[in-house]
């Protein structure tokens, strides 16, 4: 067995043995039978795709780098578009292989970036490691509401709280990958210096980002105002 | 400025407990504690009513309203 393969196999069981510890979370979503049940089945699975996906990356990958003779596979996210003679193009189409890359590769010459470059690794990890431990976050707190819905008891003043760290979390998460765009295309500028082509920024999402946003905050006030209305109920001889 | 609860005094005055006066008038112990201890922030107008008839008195023996400091 060559080493790739104990990676690969050692990827798989850490990530099998993940799954059987949130299976329990899992399977309690689908004990409520309702709605809010099936949703936190939903969150439940998610959260252990990322978890077991993070896992996975970073032993694959990580353990590779350091144990195997293989060209690392370039980390590299493409907020660019390059444009020539009106049509963009993004930078994974040039290093993919399709016909129509492969002419634009005669034509731009060699526009693959071979190796680690430290820059964007460190970019990537710390950019990556934030988003992770927010959605994190994000999930737990939603699993939470999720299970107080469920369980019929949706106004409490933890749900207000979950609500409101969810969407400051969520604003956190829509900057970190911002900056993490602008970061990789300030560098990236410097790096593709491609005579007769014009490199073009993908644009960041606002609006739709913090309209979510927006709306997520909007239920933690929801939350809080159904709180006091039922503190008032519960007060009344 | 709030209103505050005379139930314990006029309970003393008509030697009843909570318990007992819970139960003639239909609510639980616990809300009466509410009510008694003046952590309530609204009255129905049945459980004023209630009261008024087993204690024989008005809204006014019960309930009164104070200036805050």
């Amino acid at each position: 067995m060559t080493i790739f393969e104990i990676l690969v196999l050692l990827s798989a069981l850490c990530v099998l043995i993940y799954g059987a510890l949130r299976l329990r979370n899992i399977l309690e979503g689908v004990k409520l039978g309702t709605v809010s049940g099936a949703l936190i089945v939903v969150v439940g699975f998610t959260r252990y795709m990322i978890y077991a996906g993070v896992l996975a990356i970073f032993l694959f990958f990580t353990l590779s780098l350091i144990f195997t003779d293989a060209p690392p596979p370039p980390l590299l996210q493409h907020p660019f578009k390059i444009q020539i003679s009106n049509v963009a193009y993004s930078i994974s189409d040039i290093q993919g292989g399709t016909s129509e890359v492969a002419l634009l590769r005669d034509l731009t010459g060699n526009v693959n970036i071979v190796g680690i470059d430290w820059v964007i690794l460190t970019i990537c990890l710390i950019a990556f490691s934030i988003i992770v431990v927010l959605l994190h976050w994000i999930l737990s707190y939603a699993e939470q509401v999720l299970r107080s819905v469920g369980l019929r008891k949706p106004f409490t003043a933890e749900n207000t709280f979950y609500t409101k760290k969810i969407a400051l979390f969520m604003l956190c998460l829509w900057l970190t990958y911002s900056l993490y765009q602008v970061a990789m295309s300030i560098y990236l500028q410097s790096k593709l210096q491609l005579e007769g082509v014009e490199l073009e920024m993908i644009s960041i999402s606002i609006v739709g980002s913090l309209f979510v946003i927006g709306l997520v905050y909007l239920l933690s006030e929801v939350f809080r105002v159904g709180y006091e209305l039922q503190q008032d109920q519960s007060y009344t001889v | 400025m709030k209103i505050v609860s005379n139930l314990d005094r006029i309970m003393l005055e008509r030697k009843i407990s909570l318990t007992e006066l819970a139960d003639k008038i239909g609510i639980t112990l616990a809300n009466l504690s509410i009510l008694k201890t003046n952590k309530a922030r609204a009255v129905r107008f049945s459980t004023l009513a209630a009261l008024c008839r087993e204690l024989q008195c008005q809204p006014g023996d019960l309930l009164e309203y104070v200036e805050e400091d």
